[in-house]
């Protein structure tokens, strides 16, 4: 369940949504046609949880594109589509249909630049307003078995996750985001949240 | 210490890759020889100018803001030549621009001071290779038997099957149906949506019929352009006009959205029957009076069956025209 109280709550999506939005400006340039592009279902939850929502519902089979993060927000992010998501979004924005069941090594390129995309707008949106700052190393794909995601994790690792819809073309590709952060790096992201202000708010 | 060796300064020159380094006030502090070579732009010439002078378009467009999200966030950023081609003006010899893959990582030197690095490989040759792959798997598609987007039988299945089929019939003295299901305007349809949203509608349409044509011995295959055709092995006439009124039952409650249907604001089937009721009937024969059942069915309106009409043969059989 999520635990965080109402105010870090709507704050943290208040962030999170800017994020996204940034995220749809920079895919629909680079698409150069609209890309709508929506959040649900923020939680900050214990990790073993987030991985298993994501087992569940997609029989666990996924493409992930996983950029490790430094600094103040320490762990991984992680953009997850399941596998025929994956290929379906990498066709709607290649335009060209793609071999069943197979990306070559330049279209799983393509799909790292949209989970790099996407990834850097949310952290961006998170670590500027927060001032957490996380700089991230280069994304590298993962393809396989979500509950994979929980090895080497401790017990007490959170992950903020979310769901992210995108709407191109009459085509609709449901992906999940994963912050999966160790245990300081939460209650930093707590902490923050709670001094955060949002703009325009009068204490 | 590697930092101090004297050939430290080579080492960039020395790689088969493109080096920048932009520095915080967006000014190019370094240009490695292999970009010389590829942009025939000598160093001098580059070290010390704003990137976005040197690449006015690109400044403002995924490049400029990578090194913005390096530079301002430390965000590594990997530029794809799927979706992007070949962002920099370079040549390799070769007669079509350099394709290339940009990474972009954030350095930190220590006290605040931070520089983007930009790697360019040069992707050219791989994107032949691609290419090469694509065409040679359609090549392949079209000596297969199995539609390489529904997973069913192509055409060339379908007349293969549809021969054997009769001759069993034949043999048997078994009736057979054959069935042409054609999505009505098609055509309009790709036209309109793309011919990914095509695909995709040929594939929700193979899973739906999928799940009518399901007796053991019974074939969906999947033609070029829109059409269905399914065999119907012991079916007579009664038979198969259930199996077209339930086919066409299904796609009409898929209530797929076709902007341009004649017909009405869903995707709808026509569909074309023709029985052999005592399997005296030549495969390409029984073929033809389906597809002529299924003109009939188009130019009555669409989103509907009929069925070829059947005739007592000469020799005391029921047989068609």
């Amino acid at each position: 369940m999520n635990d965080l109280p109402a105010p870090q709550y709507d704050a943290l999506l208040e962030l999170l949504s800017a994020g996204c939005r940034d995220a749809k400006t920079a895919l629909s340039r680079m698409r150069r046609e609209p890309i709508e592009l929506s959040l649900a279902d923020v939680r900050l939850q214990a990790r073993s949880e987030a991985v298993n929502r994501l087992v569940r519902r997609d029989a666990g089979l996924i493409y992930g594109v996983a950029q490790e993060l430094d600094g103040a927000l320490s762990g991984t992010a992680l953009f997850v589509l399941p596998q025929e998501q994956g290929l379906e979004l990498v066709q709607l924005l290649l335009g060209r249909r793609l071999q069943p069941n197979a990306l070559s090594t330049l279209e799983q390129e393509a799909l790292l630049e949209i989970g790099n995309i996407v990834l850097c707008a949310l952290l961006a949106a998170l670590s500027d307003k927060l001032d957490l700052p996380a700089p991230s190393a280069l994304p590298t794909l993962y393809r396989g078995n979500a509950a994979n995601l929980l090895e080497s994790s401790a017990p007490q690792d959170e992950a903020l996750s979310l769901r992210l819809s995108c709407h191109l073309k009459f085509h609709r590709v449901e992906s999940d985001v994963l912050l999966l952060l160790d245990a300081p790096s939460c209650q930093r992201l707590r902490l923050q949240l709670e001094r955060f202000v949002p703009p325009g708010a009068t204490s | 210490m590697t930092a101090s060796l004297p050939v430290f300064a080579d080492v960039f020159d020395t790689l088969p890759l493109g080096l920048m380094i932009v520095d915080a006030e967006r000014q190019v502090r370094h240009w490695n020889r292999w970009l010389e070579n590829a942009s025939g732009l000598p160093r001098e010439q580059v070290v010390g100018q704003r990137f976005a002078r040197l690449f006015p378009t690109l400044a403002t467009a995924r490049v400029g803001l990578a090194i913005d999200a390096a530079l301002d966030n430390g965000h590594a950023a990997l530029i794809s030549q799927a979706l992007h081609g070949a962002p920099f003006d370079l040549n390799n010899g070769s007669s079509r621009p350099m394709q290339q893959t940009v990474r972009i990582v954030a350095l930190d030197a220590g006290q605040g001071e931070r520089y983007a690095l930009l790697q360019i490989s040069d992707v050219t040759e791989q994107v032949s290779h691609d290419e090469d792959w694509r065409r040679q798997s359609i090549e392949l598609a079209r000596f297969s038997r199995l539609d390489a987007l529904t997973g069913l039988c192509n055409r060339k299945g379908f007349e293969e099957r549809l021969e054997i089929e009769c001759q069993r019939a034949q043999r048997s003295l078994q009736p057979l149906a054959v069935l042409i299901i054609d999505i009505d305007n098609f055509e309009a349809y790709r036209d309109e949506m793309g011919s990914l949203a095509a695909d995709q509608c040929l594939v929700r349409l193979a899973r739906v019929l999928n799940g009518i044509v399901k007796r053991p011995g019974d074939l969906l295959t999947c033609f070029n352009g829109g059409a269905f055709a399914a065999i119907l092995p012991s079916t007579v006439e009664a038979g198969a006009v259930k199996v077209a009124e339930r086919a066409l039952a299904a796609v009409t409650q898929l209530a797929l959205p076709h902007p341009r249907s004649a017909v009405g604001p869903h995707i709808t089937v026509s569909i074309g029957a023709a029985t052999s009721v005592d399997g005296k009937e030549t495969a390409d024969r029984l073929r033809k009076r389906a597809d002529a059942a299924l003109r009939r069915a188009q130019a009555s309106g669409r989103a509907r069956h009929a069925l070829a009409p059947v005739q007592l043969s000469p020799d005391g059989f029921r047989r068609a025209p």
